[in-house]
């Protein structure tokens, strides 16, 4: 098996590219690293697997999937493509903020080109398009495995234009199945957070006592998985050479989704572990409430500070539309840590690392909300 | 009422001390980004927020999301405020 892995770089990406290391024999992994030339491209991945120790077993090659033809020669693409059996497209833009036409362009644009690629494959047997249960948008109650919006808005770009690049896959004619993933804040084996995301900056804000108001309720849960555990089970996924085109599965936490409560828990233990203060519980906005938080120009009447409110203003349909996703139990190969074990190692690592600043001193910034003595 | 671009870079100015008060002020420069001096995603959402609650001007996230350093945003939060002062 010959592997074509995009967004190698990526949380998940790497997270495969760990899995895939830590065995004596792995198929061949091709990655495609997006860079300006080939010289910096081949730098930026030594560098890459330099810094999370990946070794030398994986194969680079410098391309993007926003350019035609991927980017690469003519020469390039021959040899690739009589080699790969399998694509993983994990390459996303994933920002919650993007304009539509920046995330289409990646998203929709960029997995229409893989897909033209992959029409030159002659071994190619399958193609997994990794997305996200969010695509469910601001539908709410139970999603079932493969459900859509159903009529429901989205929370933002990102989902939208995921919706709409598995359309693209599914209608391509190719061995198309779909995995989409939770919210993924880190791993479960030691809290590492590849990238800083909006979800983390509702956790600082949390634990800052900048955001002490939340739409929702405590029993309202969020599905979100440890970032290892769902590359792991995503690998022996693609051992299982037998598949169904165009299939959608769930890699969710579906019942065990953790509730506000649990997570606001998590995030008072890692602060109280580390002598930080730790704020009160959050109140629980009706819809009402929250409607007005959000149109405020004073949200911080409502212990919620400005910047928080345009986080909120982003995200907070995560929290507002509650949901409860159906997962593929097939795929959930492995027992996950328990989450009240995960999250407070996510959110440890997080304060240790300072939220990803570039400096060793915590931020002291003053709390809108009353906080705890730690 | 117009502003000056250097009355906005003021204003960027101190919200970023206000937010991050551990961060070098001396460097604080048009060309460096919040990031490079040490904010979080958190502090920078804060400070432009914060800005822009002060020029009573009103950006999207998206219109922001491309802009690479503090000088970037002050053009784009002056563009905002002269648009606004008509």
């Amino acid at each position: 098996m010959a592997i074509l892995l995009t967004g190698a770089t990526g949380s998940f990406g790497l997270e495969l590219l760990r899995s895939w290391a830590a065995r004596r024999e792995m198929p061949d992994i091709y990655c495609l690293v997006r860079a300006p030339d080939t010289a910096r491209g081949l730098a930026r991945w030594e560098a890459f697997c330099e810094v999370h120790s990946l070794g030398r077993r994986f194969i680079p090659v410098v391309g993007d999937i926003e350019q035609t033809e991927l980017g690469l020669s003519l020469a390039s693409r021959r040899d690739l493509q009589a080699r790969i059996t399998t694509i993983v497209h994990a390459a996303a833009h994933i920002r919650f903020d993007a304009p539509y036409a920046l995330a289409h362009a990646v998203n929709v644009a960029g997995t229409a080109r893989l897909l033209d690629f992959a029409r030159g494959c002659a071994k190619l047997n399958r193609v997994c398009q990794i997305s996200t249960l969010y695509v469910a948008g601001q539908r709410m109650g139970l999603v079932p495995v493969g459900g859509g919006p159903d009529g429901a808005p989205f929370n933002n770009s990102y989902e939208q234009t995921k919706l709409e690049a598995e359309a693209v896959a599914l209608g391509s004619g190719l061995p198309v199945e779909i995995v989409r993933l939770s919210l993924m804040p880190g791993r479960q084996s030691d809290g590492h957070v590849h990238r800083y995301l909006d979800l983390h900056m509702l956790f600082e804000a949390f634990g800052r006592g900048l955001c002490s108001a939340v739409p929702g309720n405590g029993e309202t849960c969020l599905d979100m998985l440890p970032v290892d555990y769902s590359a792991a089970c995503l690998a022996a996924h693609l051992d299982e050479p037998a598949f169904t085109p165009g299939a959608i599965h769930a890699l969710a936490a579906g019942k065990q989704a953790p509730s506000l409560t649990v997570m606001y828990e998590s995030i008072a233990m890692a602060r109280s572990q580390r002598g930080l203060p730790v704020p009160p519980p959050p109140a629980f906005l009706p819809d009402a409430d929250y409607a007005a938080l959000l149109s405020s120009e004073e949200p911080e009447q409502f212990g919620v500070s400005f910047g928080t409110q345009t986080i909120l203003r982003t995200v907070g349909g995560y929290l507002a539309k509650a949901k409860t996703f159906a997962p593929s139990e097939k795929l959930l190969a492995f027992t996950p840590t328990p989450l009240a074990e995960w999250l407070p190692r996510v959110i440890g690592f997080a304060l240790d690392d300072n939220w990803g600043r570039r400096r060793n001193s915590p931020a002291r910034m003053p709390a809108v909300g009353k906080m705890h003595a730690p | 009422m117009s502003v000056s671009k250097d009355e906005v870079f003021a204003v960027v100015r101190k919200h970023l001390l206000d937010i991050c008060p551990d961060i070098d002020a001396a460097a604080i420069a048009p060309g460096v980004s919040m990031k490079d001096l040490g904010a979080s995603s958190l502090d920078m959402v804060e400070v432009v927020s914060c800005a822009m609650r002060e020029l009573a001007v009103r950006i999207s996230r998206q219109d922001l999301s491309d802009i690479k350093d503090i000088g970037g945003l002050v053009d784009r939060l002056h563009d905002a405020a002269m648009t606004k002062a008509g």
